[in-house]
This record gives C-alpha cells, sequence and structure tokens, in this order.
C-alpha cells in the first residue's frame, strides 16, 4: 500500500483508464478527515461498509450466489445506471442493430 | 466533488475497469493525514504538485 502524507487542502491523483481521480483533503479534525474525490462520472465511489451493495442498493451475496457478479459488471451496471434515458436507448439500439448481424 | 468523512481506519473504493482502488485514513499526526492508497501496479498515483510538474514537463517536450 502506497501511503501518502498530506495536508489540509492538498491532493493526491490517481490515473486510471477512463481519467484522472483527484483526492483533496478539506478537513481535518480530531480523527476524523473530510475527503472531496473529483473523478469522472463513470467511477464510482463508495464507503467500504457499502460494499456488498450493488449500484442499485440490493445487497449482492456474492459468495454465496451462483450468479458470477464481477467487478467488471457492477462498473457496467453502474455505468448505465448514470445514462440518460435517450443514451440508454440508443445503446440498447447499437446492440441490438439488425444491420449488425447481416454485416 | 464528491464529499465524504472517514475515521481512522475506514476506507473508502473507487471501482474503475482496472479494478479497485482502496483510499485508506491510515494516521493523523497533527494537522498532517496519512492516506494509504491500494490499488495494482498498473494505477499509477501522484502527488498533486508531483503531477502538474511532469504535465508541464511533458508539455514542454513536446
Amino acid at each position: 500500500m502506497l501511503i501518502h502524507s498530506r495536508k489540509r487542502n492538498e491532493s493526491s491523483i490517481v490515473e486510471t483508464s477512463l481519467g484522472t481521480i483527484e483526492i483533496k483533503v478539506l478537513r481535518i479534525d480530531r480523527g476524523v478527515v473530510k475527503l472531496g474525490f473529483d473523478a469522472p462520472i463513470q467511477i464510482s465511489i463508495h464507503r467500504d461498509n457499502a460494499k456488498n451493495k450493488t449500484p442499485f442498493g440490493r445487497d449482492v451475496a456474492i459468495k454465496d450466489s451462483s450468479i458470477d457478479i464481477t467487478q467488471w459488471d457492477i462498473y457496467q451496471a453502474e455505468r448505465r445506471r448514470l445514462l440518460t434515458n435517450k443514451q440508454r436507448d440508443e445503446e440498447d439500439l447499437r446492440i441490438n442493430d439488425p444491420r449488425k448481424e447481416l454485416a | 466533488m464528491l464529499v465524504l468523512s472517514s475515521k481512522i481506519g475506514e476506507s473508502i473504493t473507487a471501482t474503475v475497469p482496472e479494478g479497485t482502488i482502496k483510499f485508506v485514513f491510515v494516521k493523523q499526526e497533527g494537522n498532517v493525514v496519512k492516506i494509504g492508497i491500494d490499488a495494482i501496479r498498473d494505477i499509477k498515483v501522484y502527488r498533486k504538485e508531483q503531477f502538474t510538474k511532469d504535465n508541464i514537463y511533458i508539455e514542454k517536450i513536446c
């Protein structure tokens, strides 16, 4: 694990394929730190105590389930949730385009 | 900007196509906090001042 020491208003940058995540220390107060996350909308950020929740808020028993849910599936579901209805319809059309099957 | 409060030992996770990135609030020493960043080796992590400096350097070369 990489450890960065940061003062108030200082930031760290994480480079990913979707863009950069900036983590800024906004406030330090007796054992509690307030962090600001600036990231592309496709990146989902959540507290770890909510890690077994799907993007839709339902619990997923990953270990017990016969369905194999990967991080990639969760990422795709979250990305799709953030699309507007129009964008979602366009994506469905692209996937189900009959011209694609003919080609 | 998403703002989250964290106590010592608590962690926050970001999900990206490469996997997950975990941010842990490790320690507080006066007005300095230590943040642990756990990710696969492909993901690069910088201090912001270093990241800006490197980018300016790259722009100068180009």
